[in-house]
């Protein structure tokens, strides 16, 4: 059973590129496009003021930091909303006249206009101008003599130089692995009800455990050979550092991938052209990953509702795995009650798939 | 304990709405080859599904080996007993491993051990002739060897019944032969074999046949007892065919125009009305066996019909019609059509007959301008084909272009405003037509909703709402039984007639072939024969003499000591097909030492014609 399937996959050209070719251009379009980060935001700067006060400000916010740029000063008020408007600048601060004044006077303020059309990006700029200006005050304040009662020094444990990019790489393999052979085994069985040749099987007195455990395996040896080669890009592409034990990386990663293709044989009971099942395992596989597994938003941000759904979704155990054992290392007693659940999930979809296959058209 | 006994046995779809078998009785005996007859949607492939155990049965009994297919646990070490073949050329194999692949893989399925299966996997596919091909990816045979190889393929764990949902549709005749010649021979081993198809002269091949249309039997049992009748059967020749033919009608619903020559049935008391004709109107009418057509257009009683003056093409078109010559046309290194010539003349209907995959539809896309000819010239109505041309053209494809939402009167109205016909001329048309065509009931209905018969009409008067002087048909007919069938004929007989419209039709059914006036006989891209039916018959006749049914008991044998003896045969279930120059009978067989029990004339069909055509070149 094995061997048929992969010697078809061999001799057929196309299918072998498209299986190998699409998680490695996922893996490559998501890690390096998808950034989460916000650098280099183009700002401008309406100075009434012109103080030095209001010059030390934007020199320090800009010339300190990767994240802001002056593009431009205006003169006027219009001039800037034009430049907002037409995307020239995500941001103009505004030094109203008299600032240095107001702040000597203990009431300094200014403002900052943040074009809002993606709230995402704006939140963004918004938490890094209230860092600044929260640091600034804290620096003034000791400056002026006062004593602070609590002193905060942030430090970013596990991923130590805060690399977006690391992450997003790490999230993209579990998301990867959630879709790829989960469309690659639905296509297995479904290509065999289009073309005719299932008929073989439905007459024939193999066992349905049998068959399922043949197209499970053959689907998960394309996978394994497609996890290696996600690995590969991930160490020596990404060059994300692996703090945890490799052995229980592929160990669970195995585990997922088990999971995700009898997910995708699951998907292939209910549909019986390529094309239905192509879309149908796509959808169910992309969207939840990409939403409910703190691949974008974090879960802990999550509302209840959202929460329970992600529990639901194999990919969020999954993610939470990978992250833990590549960023913190950590210890394989933290790591047990995830890698459990995935076998539950494992166990539960090959006894649904069982259940739902039936050797007969109806 | 039979292979298979069913008593009012029905299977529906979608919940009961779409009823496919509907109270269907038969019992298949061991070593029967029974075969089904019937039309596309009759529930042929639904029934040997629920006997192979894939499709439950709704209600009724079925016992295959004894065993409800309904109970699946039960069910299960029965499937080790049976070989299914699903519906299509090769749908069972996989395309991309090679042939001998294929076959191991089947083995594997069912457990064949290792030096068993060796050892029957060279005698399949040597007796098959597929032996030095196993090497080729399957997805790279013809049509004919695919099929060859689905047998082999379940053939390898020695089945006792073998269930074969039309193994020779779309197949070419040599093949189509090859494939029985197998069959009779595991038949012999004692194997059971049930088998469907939906050529009628294929009926005569089986030990036991089962006619079948809207999941009902319309007769079953032996071939020899379906088709006695107490009624006579004719083959008329004259030179007024069309008077003949209108004033037959008057004694008989049976008479069917195929080219010049009418056949029709007469019962004993029209038998005194009819030989008044026949000296009346002085023709000359040969007795014949009556066949399986014969038996259900009795049975059901066909329809006349009278084209009303309404198709008057425009444009006139020149006599010569459509005229090809020596088209090549290749898809890279493979060549779909190699140099075919031939010209339609004004008002003929001209016939395009092979086997799938022979080049038909290639060669009607080449001529339509659809492809551009490799090399060699199309003319239609004397230019070459281009935008103004194929407004002369109606065009009736494979799959009728029709939409499936839309209403019949929204189709036609489509069609017309393709061609640049008003919506109200459209109207009137349908008005003056729709009775004829028998469509009133069905205007306002969706197309999806109808059944085939009507969709062709459909098709075939959305092709011809632009009142085109050239209809060109693409396998109009297949699937339809034979009663819709002659409608539709006649309906092409009368364009052809009444207003010279030029009919050209591709066609895989050979029995079809004979209500053209000339066919083209296609195979591998090359023209084998070009002449009218009854002229190629004639021309067969007299180089390999008539057609006559040895019935015998042990068919190989027999068939063997009549090839030693140099007689060109083949295998017809039981019985041998032998062409013989002298007349043959019994009592002659016998003294040659042939072993037969009786000897009964037989027709010469188109098949005959296209299988010596091709294999003498």
């Amino acid at each position: 059973m094995v061997r048929k399937e992969l010697r078809e996959l061999l001799r057929d050209k196309i299918s072998l590129i498209t299986v190998l070719l699409v998680p490695l251009s996922m893996m490559l379009v998501f890690g390096y496009g998808l950034k989460l980060e916000i650098k280099h935001v183009p700002v401008g700067v309406l100075d009434f003021d012109k103080s030095y006060l209001s010059r030390e400000i934007v020199s320090k916010l800009t010339s300190n930091s990767e994240y802001f740029l002056v593009r431009s000063y205006f003169s006027s008020i219009e001039e800037a909303d034009r430049a907002i408007s037409s995307g020239k600048v995500r941001g103009v601060l505004v030094f109203p006249f008299n600032f240095e004044g107001d702040f000597k006077e203990g009431n300094g303020k200014f403002q900052f206009l943040i074009d809002g059309t993606f709230p995402y990006r704006a939140e963004v700029i918004k938490s890094y101008v209230n860092g600044f200006i929260s640091r600034e005050n804290l620096l003034l304040a000791e400056e002026r003599g006062f004593a602070l009662p609590v002193k905060v020094k942030t430090r970013y444990w596990f991923n130590e130089s805060l690399n977006q990019d690391y992450v997003v790489a790490v999230g993209t393999l579990a998301v990867v692995l959630a879709i790829a052979p989960a469309v690659f085994s639905a296509l297995l069985i479904v290509k065999e009800k289009e073309s005719g040749s299932i008929y073989n099987v439905y007459v024939s007195s193999i066992g349905k455990s049998e068959y399922l455990l043949g197209k499970l395996l053959s689907g998960f040896t394309v996978s394994l050979f497609n996890l290696f080669i996600l690995l590969g890009i991930l160490v020596f592409l990404f060059k994300v550092p692996v703090k945890g034990s490799f052995i229980i990386l592929i160990f669970v990663s195995v585990l997922f991938i088990l999971v995700s293709t009898s997910f995708g044989l699951l998907i292939s009971a209910f549909f019986s052209s390529q094309a239905a099942a192509f879309i149908g395992t796509v959808v169910l596989t992309v969207v939840p990953s990409i939403l409910y597994t703190g691949y974008i938003t974090p879960v802990s941000s999550m509302d209840k509702g959202a929460l329970l759904t992600a529990h639901l979704i194999p990919t969020f155990y999954y993610m939470r795995l990978l992250k833990s054992i590549v960023f913190k290392a950590a210890p394989l007693s933290l790591l047990i009650s995830d890698t459990l659940t995935l076998i539950v999930f494992f166990l539960l979809l090959f006894s649904l798939n069982h259940m739902l296959f039936k050797k007969r058209e109806k | 304990m039979k292979p298979v006994e069913s008593e009012n046995l029905r299977i529906t779809y979608r919940k009961g709405k779409t009823v496919a078998v509907d109270g269907l009785s038969f019992s298949v005996d061991r070593g029967d080859i029974f075969v089904f007859i019937g039309p596309d949607g009759a529930g042929k492939s639904s029934t040997f599904k629920a006997v192979c155990g894939v499709l439950s049965y709704d209600s009724g009994k079925l016992l295959t080996f004894g065993v409800d297919p309904n109970n699946e646990r039960a069910f299960e070490p029965v499937k080790e007993k049976i070989s299914f073949m699903p519906q299509g050329l090769g749908q069972n194999l996989y395309k991309r491993l090679s042939v001998e692949e294929n076959v191991d893989f089947f083995a594997d399925l069912y457990g064949v051990d290792k030096e068993e299966r060796e050892k029957r996997k060279e005698f399949l596919l040597k007796t098959t002739g597929l032996w030095e091909f196993r090497d080729r990816p399957a997805g790279k045979l013809s049509g004919g060897m695919m099929q060859k190889l689905s047998l082999c393929c379940i053939l390898i764990h020695k089945p006792e019944l073998l269930v074969l949902d039309e193994p020779t549709t779309g197949v070419d005749p040599v093949s189509r032969r090859e494939i029985w010649r197998l069959l009779y021979s595991f038949n012999r081993e004692g194997q059971t074999v049930l088998l469907s198809t939906s050529y009628m002269d294929e009926a005569e091949r089986g030990t036991e046949l089962l006619l079948m249309k809207n999941g009902k039997a319309e007769v079953s049992g032996a071939y020899e007892e379906v088709v006695k009748m107490d009624a006579e059967v004719f083959l008329i020749t004259s030179k007024n065919p069309f008077t003949v033919y209108e004033e037959l009608w008057k004694i008989s619903d049976t008479p069917r125009l195929k080219g010049d020559i009418i056949r029709v049935v007469v019962e004993r008391k029209k038998k005194k009305e009819f030989e008044e004709l026949r000296r009346k109107l002085g023709f000359s009418a040969t007795p014949v066996e009556p066949d399986l057509e014969d038996v259900f257009i009795r049975k059901v009683g066909l329809r006349k019909v009278e084209l009303p003056p309404a198709f008057k093409p425009r444009p006139a078109v020149p006599e010569d019609a459509v005229v090809v010559e020596k088209v090549v046309k290749k898809f890279g290194s493979f060549t779909a059509v190699d140099g075919v010539s031939f010209s339609v003349k004004r008002g003929e209907i001209f016939g395009l007959l092979g086997p799938n995959g022979a080049g038909k539809t290639t060669l009607i896309k080449t001529i339509l301008g659809l492809y551009r000819p490799t090399s060699g010239r199309v003319f239609i109505a004397g230019k070459p084909v281009n935008r103004e041309v194929k407004k002369l053209i109606g065009y009736m494809s494979q799959k009728f272009s029709l939409y499936q939402d839309l209403t019949v009167l929204e189709n036609l109205i489509y069609w017309g405003s393709v061609y640049g016909i008003p919506p109200f001329r459209v109207k009137s048309l349908v008005s003056k037509v729709s009775s004829v065509f028998e469509l009133d009931r069905f205007l306002g209905r969706r197309v999806s909703e109808l059944p085939l018969g009507i969709k062709q009409r459909v098709a075939l008067l959305s092709a011809l709402v632009h009142a085109p002087p050239l209809l060109f048909l693409d396998e109009p007919t297949s699937g339809v039984d034979p009663v819709e069938r002659d409608i539709f004929w006649q309906l092409i007989r009368g364009l052809s007639t009444k207003f010279g419209i030029t009919v050209l039709v591709t066609t895989h059914y050979m029995d079809e072939s004979e209500y053209c006036d000339r066919v083209l006989l296609m195979n591998r891209g090359r023209a084998v024969a070009i002449d009218s039916p009854w002229n190629l018959k004639k021309a067969f006749r007299s180089s390999y003499g008539d057609a006559y049914l040895v019935y015998t008991a042990n068919p190989f044998e027999t068939e063997e000591k009549l090839r030693s003896l140099g007689f060109k045969t083949a295998l017809f279930g039981r019985k041998v097909k032998v062409y013989s120059k002298e007349p043959i009978t019994d009592g002659y067989l016998r003294k040659l030492g042939v072993q037969c029990i009786a000897v009964k004339p037989a027709q010469i069909t188109m098949e005959d014609v296209f299988v010596y055509r091709v294999q003498n070149g």
